[in-house]
């Protein structure tokens, strides 16, 4: 069977198994029209589009769905009932460890990564969906502490609820780790003022270096942890990456990275970021998004000043 | 209705509810399918089939669970006309494997499986009969009333008796239940104790034979065990169910369903003669009855409704939906090739589609021309070959070219001035077209080659897929008489038409391109995905592929012998055990099919077996899907095939098996050499005839 069929084949399975029916043919035929042989011939370059495509892991709504349960379970919910127990002489009394992981539980505020129109905030709705919590245990970053003026005038910060032990955030994606330093570091701040509060970050997928940078001294330290990491092997253009293991014989991994590196570079105008935002070199989707971090021939969409069309869609941030 | 669901989705019939049985079930008209297994003749019958030939919907649709939902209104009547009671019972659902080992000797587990196995049947029976009598307070008031009786079926019978019809169910269940339990924890406690309270056959025939004597409203009803998958049962299992076969009280009888392999003894207990066919049973090929229909409207109609009944089940097409108007409406839901014209539609897509537009197999012809291989074409000038050509070549119609080339290679191969004959083709075709009695020969080899022709065109322009799987006649033909062949090739064809988002069985037709990928995948899934898995399966497919890589060679070949090749015939009394083996496991496959009337052989009295390619796989090799000539399998090319041959052995003798096909040698310079090397064998004194 020809190349392009058995590539043809692999792109249904994935469509109608494991991407939620996301795709048809025709979008991906549409998708395909993109590379119109500026590096090699049509036909070299869109058979090597569609082997990247059929690379790609979509997280559609099941599966996000099961990571967020696991967000709560495993990385929230554990390490607070096995402290509770270390701290009881182990006990296994299920209603006394019960009764006192409510009470840390009221003691907590979870929270997204961003402006609450992005796509971390926007998970929380279904992460207290899953795990059938109190809408009151959910608060904006801007309520963390509130700013009062004092009789001198002075201004001072305050926490906005005292009995607050732990502000939790909860994030889809961390790739390099630039957002949350820029977006956190300053509450991150505030927070270790107040006596007794402790900042945490729970994200479904990480990269590794994310990881690191969020495990850094001002951000979280230990307190950062992830569902699912990426390491370098994720990296589709990496020497360990996964997604060139094992490759039909007619493709190539250098065609592929001189193809979509440079096809990437036309549409984001940047040699850093042609392969995904700070060479991120992910193939990964989520249904409510496809982050930056991923090839930009698979989401970019800037439907003004450019003809290209994305097989998994972005939904691009405004400053 | 959600686009992603797809009718066809569920293929096998142990997976429909009870209701899809029903709804589903289609039957010919006439002599139907319930006619063959015929429900109330006391002979029982073995219905044998290949995967897919519907053993189990045909098992299932006697069965009582599918019978009731037929009630019009609850009534029984309607149960009271059909005459029987079916009692159907899956084999694999008996886990039989759970019945050796861990420890305990053989002598133990036959007994105990044989006891098991009446108990499970039994209970379906005891709790059918209970639900019937929630049915009708007559049978209730009357099975409560033999309840007491039972209990003398039981060699052990149970100390509290019985006080009505639910404590024999209650009293069947426990000890079911007594057994399941000491077998399934043997292997812990080693050992295996069990009370056989009935001798065999004593509930199986004891209750019906009671039920039928005492219980007025059931007593010329017919019970009919029916037990399925078959095959998946020992062969000591089966003697048992062979020894009730033998030994069936009346009013009970068996059908049983089992794979064309899967009868694996007739032999039974108690007796040194085995069950026959004809006597104590009668065997029923399923697949082979129906396929004998296949070639028939019957088998169209019966195809069409069942493909009708699946879009109208699964919300494709309004429920409300004349069944007839869809069944009529069905083929125009696919695109199809035409015949118009010498297939001009066709045509001009090849050469629209091709990279160039000058026909490759005229190049081919000049470099044959050109080679000057033998005596007629050594003393050919330049401009006679380019004459040659001019006079084949007919621009208006690209398929008379092929059939032009054809007959010249035929005429080369029977030593005709060439020159000459390719005028004379030049002139023939003209006839032809003009419709003259002059084209006689054209239009007979046209009629008979012409989709052969049409598929090296294909070829030629290296274009695939090609589009002679389109069409719901096709597809029908390709399933050859297994229902379940037409459902995965509409599962696929619905799948990709889906996928390619054209909104299948709606308004426009679905194109033939989609519909090749259908076909081609479901080509695939039956050769790689379908088959039994087993030690055999790769030496199997291998002479599989051998043979349709054969077949292909003779299709594509400069002057094919035989028209359509799918079929071939073979003296099998000839062949190496081994090759009979691989023959014959192709065969319980459903690889090939054995055609039932062989082909004399022109060199003996003998008639060769003669079988053919299962159509289904006929996309993965473009082999044609029906079946007109049958090449014959020299002895040498059939081990080559089903032996144990190498690959590379294979290839030599399949070159030399096709030689005498391919232009511009035709094997003659082979046998020319060949013969020359005998005469020099017999005049040589040299080497080791020197003293």
């Amino acid at each position: 069977m020809e190349l392009d069929d058995r590539l043809k084949r692999k792109i249904e399975v994935l469509a109608s198994q494991a991407w939620d029916n996301r795709l048809k043919w025709p979008d991906v035929q549409e998708w395909l029209q993109n590379f119109t042989g500026e590096y090699y011939s049509v036909e070299v370059e869109r058979s090597h589009a569609i082997f990247l495509l059929s690379q790609v892991m979509f997280f559609g709504q099941d599966l996000l769905r099961e990571m967020l349960k696991s967000v709560y379970e495993n990385l929230y919910r554990h390490p607070i009932i096995t402290k509770i127990r270390q701290d009881n002489n182990n006990t296994l009394d299920e209603d006394f460890i019960e009764a006192r992981f409510v009470e840390e539980l009221a003691a907590t505020r979870f929270l997204g990564v961003g402006n609450p129109s992005e796509s971390g905030p926007h998970l929380l709705y279904y992460f207290r969906q899953v795990n059938d919590l109190p809408k009151d245990l959910f608060i904006d970053s801007g309520d963390i502490y509130t700013i009062v003026r004092q009789p001198d005038d002075s201004i001072e910060v305050v926490q906005a609820e005292a009995t607050v032990k732990r502000y939790v955030f909860i994030d889809d994606l961390l790739g390099s780790g630039s957002q949350i330093s820029s977006y956190l570091t300053e509450k991150l701040n505030e927070i270790s003022q107040f006596s007794g509060a402790e900042s945490y970050y729970y994200s479904l997928f990480a990269t590794t270096k994310g990881l690191e940078a969020a495990r850094g001294a001002t951000l979280f330290g230990a307190h950062a942890s992830c569902v699912y990491e990426l390491d370098e092997s994720f990296r589709c253009f990496s020497e360990r990456s996964r997604t060139f293991a094992s490759i039909p014989r007619e493709l190539s991994f250098d065609i592929a990275k001189a193809m979509a590196s440079g096809y990437g570079n036309k549409l984001v105008n940047s040699d850093r970021d042609a392969l995904g935002y700070k060479d991120g070199q992910l193939l990964i989707s989520f249904l409510h998004n496809t982050p930056n971090n991923s090839l930009p021939i698979l989401w970019f969409d800037v439907p003004k000043s450019a003809s290209w069309k994305p097989v998994f869609k972005r939904f691009d941030k405004k400053y | 209705m959600d686009a992603n669901l797809n009718p066809f989705d569920v293929i096998r019939a142990a997976d429909y509810s009870d209701a899809q049985i029903n709804d589903y079930w289609v039957d010919f008209e006439g002599e139907g399918l319930l006619s063959l297994i015929e429900p109330l003749a006391k002979t029982s019958k073995h219905i044998l089939g290949g995967k897919g030939s519907g053993k189990t919907h045909l098992m299932r649709y006697c069965s009582y669970p599918a019978q009731k939902l037929r009630f019009v209104d609850g009534s029984l009547d309607d149960l009271f006309q059909q005459g029987y009671i079916g009692v159907f019972l899956r084999a694999n659902i008996l886990d039989t494997g759970r019945f050796s080992g861990k420890g305990q000797g053989d002598e133990k587990w036959g007994p105990l499986f044989n006891f098991y196995f009446e108990l499970r049947l039994v209970e379906h029976l005891v709790h059918i009969l209970a639900d019937l009598a929630s049915l009708s307070s007559e049978i209730a008031q009357a099975l409560d009333g033999i309840s007491s009786e039972v209990v003398e079926l039981f060699d052990i019978p149970p100390a509290e008796g019985f006080a009505d019809w639910n404590s024999v169910l209650h009293h069947v269940v426990a000890i079911r239940k007594r057994v399941d339990h000491a077998v399934n924890n043997c292997v812990f406690t080693r050992n295996l104790s069990v009370n056989i309270s009935i001798s065999p056959g004593a509930l199986l025939f004891g209750l019906p034979k009671l039920v039928s004597v005492r219980v007025a409203e059931l007593r010329n009803m017919r019970f009919i065990y029916l037990l399925d998958e078959v095959e998946n049962l020992s062969i000591g299992q089966q003697r048992f169910i062979n020894t009730l076969i033998r030994h069936r009280q009346d009013p009970c009888t068996f059908r049983l369903g089992a794979r064309l392999y899967g009868i694996k003894t007739h032999a039974n207990y108690g007796s040194d003669e085995e069950n026959k066919d004809g006597s104590e049973f009668r065997a029923l090929y399923l697949d082979q009855l129906i396929r004998a229909r296949s070639r028939t409207d019957e088998y169209k109609r019966f195809s069409k409704e069942l493909c009708a009944k699946r879009l109208i089940d699964g919300g494709v097409i309004d429920r409300s939906s004349d069944l007839k108007k869809v069944i009529d409406r069905l083929p125009d839901f696919f695109s199809t090739f035409s015949s118009e014209n010498f297939y001009e539609t066709q045509i001009n897509g090849i050469f629209n589609s091709a990279s160039s537009n000058e026909p490759a197999y005229f190049k081919k012809l000049m470099e044959q021309l050109a080679g000057r291989t033998d005596q007629q074409t050594a003393s050919l000038t330049s401009n006679e070959m380019a004459q040659i050509v001019l006079d084949l070549r007919v621009s208006i119609a690209p398929l008379l070219e092929k059939l032009n080339i054809f007959m010249f290679y035929q005429d080369w191969f029977r030593g005709k001035p060439l020159v000459f004959s390719a005028k004379e083709i030049r002139k023939g075709c003209a006839a032809f077209i003009a419709n003259e009695p002059a084209g006689h020969r054209h239009k007979r080899l046209y009629g008979h080659f012409s989709l052969d022709l049409l598929a090296q065109m294909y070829r030629d322009f290296k274009l695939s897929p090609t589009p002679m799987y389109s069409g719901f006649d096709a597809f029908v033909k390709m399933s050859a008489g297994v229902p379940r062949n037409l459902l995965v090739i509409l599962r696929n064809v619905y799948k990709w038409s889906s996928f390619n988002g054209e909104r299948p069985f709606y308004d426009r037709q679905i194109p033939i391109s989609t519909q090749c990928e259908a076909v081609s995948q479901s080509a695939g899934f039956f050769f790689d995905e379908d088959a039994r898995p087993g030690i055999d399966v790769p030496s199997t497919q291998n002479a599989v592929e051998r043979l349709a890589e054969y077949l292909r060679e003779v299709r594509f070949s400069s002057k094919p012998v035989e028209v359509s090749p799918l079929a071939f015939s073979v003296n099998v009394s000839d062949l190496t055990e081994k090759a009979k083996q691989t023959l014959r496991l192709a065969e319980n496959w459903s690889y090939i099919f054995k055609i039932v009337k062989g082909r004399p052989n022109a060199n003996s009295q003998h008639i060769d077996d003669k079988y053919q390619l299962n159509p289904m796989l006929s996309p993965k090799w473009d082999l044609p899907v029906s079946v007109r000539g049958d090449v014959r399998l020299s002895k040498a090319l059939a081990e080559a095939i089903f032996g144990d041959v190498s690959n590379d052995t294979f290839k030599l003798v399949l070159q030399e098996a096709t030689a005498s096909l391919k232009a511009p040698g035709f094997g003659k310079k082979k046998a020319d050499q060949r013969s020359t090397g005998q005469q020099k064998l017999a005049l040589d004194f040299g080497g080791q005839d020197e003293i």
